[in-house]
């Protein structure tokens, strides 16, 4: 399990990525989505996954539907265009991100 | 495994109560908690255990906490959302609690909106004209003779004109003359009784903002022999044709005057003391020879005066005195002063002898004023009450949610929007009411209906006004105390019964029964004095009497032994007797002094009202002949011969009525011989005393008031009185023929009393009902609040009657005491109230007992419906909780 400060600013790539895939999930659909497919190696904490989601539905990357399911509401949120074209591009970000880590943090052949 | 609706509810009620109060958050909350319960208890947790460690991962960094970063980013508009919605949720929670406020606000702000409009009518007099705050009228007072002083609204008619010459802050006058009595305006054949006739000068129409619809302001009036006309008049004298360029004729008391129309008016709107239906120009009546010979003469004019903007009213009328020192004549000097009254004044304040009409009432107005605003105060109690008392129920959550991290502003939003959210119901509850009930309590009271005058912006800030402050105050309270609650003493429960609110709630429960058991007694002695006057013996009968108005004008002088009009109508089968005379009773007689008792002053300084009538009188009003005889019969023969009502007698100083019988009386050198004496009679309302009267045998030209005494066959009436009227045609052709029935415009002295009396038991009921209905509100939370205690004490022997009577106990002792501090207050008020009538009525001790034990019964009983079905209860069903 990876420590949080190491992740702290992924979690709205994670939550971009997931929704791109998914099209359509609920919040704890996302965070059992993400245990699983990290098997269990990131958990995303949901003390901040509900303040993300609220925040991004406030910028309009995200659009939410409540479906009724018997007692309670579940809210389903899913990608606006605005939103996929920000999961491209901060997944692309991470990506170039991972490479220049990679390039600092590999051990140094010396080309000598 | 799917949650039971049950459990997810309690999920909800704890993360409520643990801070999320943002709905959204709470939503999407519910459904991952609930998923991850149903999860562990897939594994066999129970559901208590998964549900702790469901929330674990939220609350390790407080729950608040999360609440506050959710919202953070949020514009305002889903902010004021989810403040909405959380509130809906609270006050949906409680039904009773809901429904008592709503009800209690809305009722008491309609009854103060009715109110309110009915003061700002009476207050609107006046004001529509465009100069109305420099409009001054110009009032004369003298001295009669025996020294009292005779103030009239009225005044010499030069006084403007001087006035305006004499002070240079005088920008302008107009005077007029106002007809006190109906004139009659013929039109080619036709002829028509007119009211509301004035003479007035040719800038009335630029000084008084009555709007022309044909002519212009500054020309009608300037010709001798014009005359403008309202709408009303035109469209009765003209029906449809163009009225100027017309030719009427004018008869009134003294002149007859052929006059041109100029110009038509809107109608006058009915808040203006001044109404006229007929403007005639001033010019015309100055011409008649009488008026410039009586110019410092005759004190029957209204002079109105308008200043310079900055000028100030009260150094004009310290000069008034020099206008009076120059212009007066000389005797008159001594014991004259003229006095200025602002126009907008004159409705409410004004009380002067010959006035246009009866004015109103200010302090009436200020009563009204008071009550409605008394009422308002109730229902707003009943707010502070029941909020406060759930407060109590809700000092635990407040509790965990301070201690959660809850900032107190977040909470005394909270309160406030909830009260801005049942004040609104309210408010739209009442605008509801007033719609549906104003026509009907306006007839009720006997108020105008006109009186909506929805205009003013001022009315609505007012209301508006009052609206926020009501809201604010009645929130401020009740979010105070909860949010400055302590959490520790909060969750530990300690808060019941001690800290803020009990003393409150009861000290505003005690003001509530204070006031509406006040105003109730009150109603009870309003009541009771108007029954009183309407039911003592006044001394004469007056039912089955028919009064038709004497002639105006009469064709020639008929001086006939007998009347033709009383020959005729007596043929009649259903006329039992006729009587005429200068005066009825109800209606105004002159008055004499300086008459005197002969070869002495005894009498000299008595007012004695003096009327004349004929030798039927006394056996068509049924009035007592204590000693002596009545009139002869015919005019001629013994005019020196009077009557005197026994009041009269004492004035004159005789022992008995038979001492008076054939003494001689003087006034002003005219010697009476008394040949009958009266018993006392109410010739007035039970409001005045009963004045000293002489009668005496009446002659032609005071013929005021035939008297048609008529069998009493129910559904002839009609057919006797238009006999009655062709009989009237036949002797008085050129006359209108216009009558009334004696007892109802006898009654019609107390209009203004019966209305009183109306409202004010209108709003006492109200005030009661709502005093109650907070009443009931608070019992059943009081009750609620109890239900443990009242197991407990069912469990140990307690009966039910014991147990209703421990929880009625403690609010009729209230109420007792309420009524302790009432009754004083109701005392003096009525006290006051009643000092204006000459004839009171004994106020009984149950006039307070009455309305106390009705209070009383009708508070414990509201009462005991709640304590009754907490007392039923099983106690089992209560306790197995614990």
């Amino acid at each position: 399990m990876y420590p949080s400060q190491l992740l702290k600013g992924t979690y709205q790539t994670i939550i971009l990525k997931l929704l791109k895939e998914y099209n359509r999930m609920y919040g704890y659909e996302i965070s059992q989505k993400v245990k699983e497919e990290s098997a269990g190696k990131i958990l995303l904490p949901e003390g901040s996954l509900y303040p993300i989601l609220h925040k991004m539905a406030e910028e309009g990357l995200v659009r939410m539907e409540k479906v009724s399911i018997g007692k309670r509401v579940r809210r389903y949120y899913s990608l606006t265009s605005s939103g996929a074209s920000e999961a491209k591009h901060k997944v692309e970000e991470f990506d170039r991100f991972v490479v220049t880590m990679q390039q600092l943090l590999a051990p140094k052949f010396s080309s000598q | 495994m799917k949650l039971k609706g049950s459990q997810v509810e309690f999920i909800e009620e704890d993360l409520l109560r643990r801070g999320i109060s943002f709905e959204n958050l709470r939503e999407d909350l519910v459904d991952h908690i609930c998923s991850e319960v149903e999860n562990r208890m897939e594994s066999g947790t129970p559901f208590m255990d998964a549900y702790r460690e469901a929330i674990r991962p939220f609350s390790a960094r407080g729950m608040s906490q999360l609440n506050q970063e959710a919202t953070t980013n949020l514009n305002t508009l889903t902010m004021l959302r989810s403040y909405f919605s959380l509130t809906m949720r609270n006050i949906l929670k409680h039904k009773v609690f809901l429904v008592v406020n709503i009800a209690g606000l809305a009722i008491g702000m309609a009854a103060c909106f009715i109110i309110l409009q009915y003061v700002n009518y009476e207050w609107s007099f006046d004001k529509f004209h465009a100069n109305s705050d420099s409009i001054y009228r110009i009032t004369q007072k003298t001295e009669r003779e025996d020294g009292s002083p005779f103030h009239t609204a009225t005044a010499y008619l030069p006084i403007a004109s001087v006035v305006k010459e004499e002070f240079p802050e005088v920008v302008d006058f107009n005077r007029l003359y106002f007809l006190d009595r109906h004139a009659v305006v013929s039109y080619e054949d036709r002829k028509f009784e007119q009211e509301a006739v004035l003479y007035a000068d040719a800038n009335f129409f630029e000084f008084f903002s009555y709007e022309l619809t044909t002519g212009t302001a500054s020309d009608v009036l300037q010709e001798v022999n014009s005359v403008a006309l309202s709408e009303t008049a035109a469209l009765k004298y003209f029906d449809r044709s163009d009225p100027v360029g017309k030719i009427v004729k004018l008869t009134e008391e003294f002149n007859e005057l052929t006059l041109l129309v100029t110009g038509v008016f809107k109608d006058p709107p009915p808040n203006s003391h001044l109404k006229p239906h007929m403007v005639v120009s001033m010019s015309s009546y100055e011409n008649l020879p009488d008026t410039k010979e009586n110019y410092w003469n005759w004190p029957f004019y209204m002079n109105y005066v308008q200043l310079r903007a900055d000028a100030d009213p009260k150094s004009l009328e310290a000069g008034l005195p020099d206008i009076v020192a120059k212009y007066f004549s000389e005797d008159e000097r001594e014991k004259s002063a003229l006095f200025l009254q602002p126009l907008e004044d004159i409705h409410l304040q004004s009380k002067l002898n010959y006035e246009i009409e009866t004015n109103g009432d200010g302090t009436l107005v200020f009563l009204l004023l008071g009550v409605a605003l008394l009422t308002l105060v109730i229902a707003y109690a009943n707010y502070i009450n029941l909020s406060t008392a759930r407060s109590l129920e809700r000092a635990k959550e407040v509790g965990i949610r301070k201690a959660l991290g809850s900032r107190k502003s977040g909470l005394v939003k909270q309160f406030l929007i909830e009260a801005m959210l049942i004040n609104s119901i309210a408010f739209i509850g009442a605008a509801a009411l007033v719609q549906l009930s104003r026509y009907t309590f306006y007839e009720y009271a006997g108020l105008q209906a006109e009186l909506f005058v929805f205009t003013g912006i001022w009315f609505w800030c007012g209301l508006l006004l009052l609206f926020l402050i009501g809201s604010v105050l009645s929130s401020l309270y009740p979010a105070f105390v909860l949010s400055s609650f302590q959490p520790i003493a909060a969750l530990r429960g300690k808060l019941n019964y001690s800290l803020g609110g009990q003393q409150l709630r009861r000290t505003l429960v005690l003001f509530q029964f204070v006031a509406s058991i006040s105003l109730m007694i009150a109603a009870f002695a309003v009541y009771d004095q108007l029954q009183y006057m309407r039911e003592k013996p006044l001394g004469m009968q007056i039912d089955n009497l028919l009064v038709v108005k004497g002639p105006r004008v009469m064709a020639n002088e008929m001086e006939t032994s007998e009347d033709p009009f009383i020959t005729i109508v007596s043929r009649n089968r259903a006329v039992q007797n006729v009587s005429v005379s200068g005066s009825v009773p109800g209606i105004w007689t002159a008055s004499a002094q300086n008459i005197v008792r002969q070869g002495s002053q005894v009498g000299k300084d008595v007012f004695f009202s003096i009327f004349g009538a004929d030798h039927r009188f006394l056996e068509t009003y049924e009035l007592e002949l204590l000693a002596g005889r009545n009139f002869k019969e015919g005019i001629d023969g013994s005019r020196e011969a009077v009557i005197l009502n026994e009041s009269a007698l004492l004035a004159l100083g005789f022992d008995t009525p038979e001492d008076a019988i054939n003494a001689n009386i003087e006034a002003r050198g005219l010697e009476m011989k008394i040949v009958g004496v009266i018993r006392d009679y109410h010739h007035f309302s039970l409001k005045e005393k009963i004045n000293p009267m002489i009668l005496f045998p009446i002659g032609n030209g005071s013929k005021e008031y035939y008297t048609v005494k008529v069998e009493s066959i129910d559904g002839q009436f009609k057919s006797t009185i238009s006999e009655i009227e062709s009989n009237w045609k036949t002797i008085y052709p050129d006359n209108p023929f216009e009558y009334f029935f004696l007892n109802s415009a006898f009654d019609a002295q107390y209009a203004a009393d019966l209305q009183f009396e109306k409202v004010f038991t209108a709003f006492s009921l109200l005030a009661v009902f709502i005093a109650c209905l907070g009443l009931y509100g608070l019992a059943s939370f009081v009750t609620m609040k109890r239900t443990k205690e009242i197991g407990i004490r069912k469990v140990l022997g307690s009966s039910v009657t014991g147990i209703v009577i421990l929880l009625l106990m403690d609010f009729a002792k209230l109420i007792l005491v309420a009524g302790l501090i009432a009754v004083p207050i109701a005392y003096l008020g009525v006290m006051d109230w009643q000092s204006t009538f000459a004839f009171k009525a004994d106020l009984s001790p149950w006039l307070f007992v009455i309305p106390l034990v009705a209070v009383l019964s009708i508070a414990l009983l509201t009462i005991s419906i709640q304590t009754l079905r907490a007392a039923i209860v099983n106690p089992v069903d209560i306790l197995k909780y614990d």
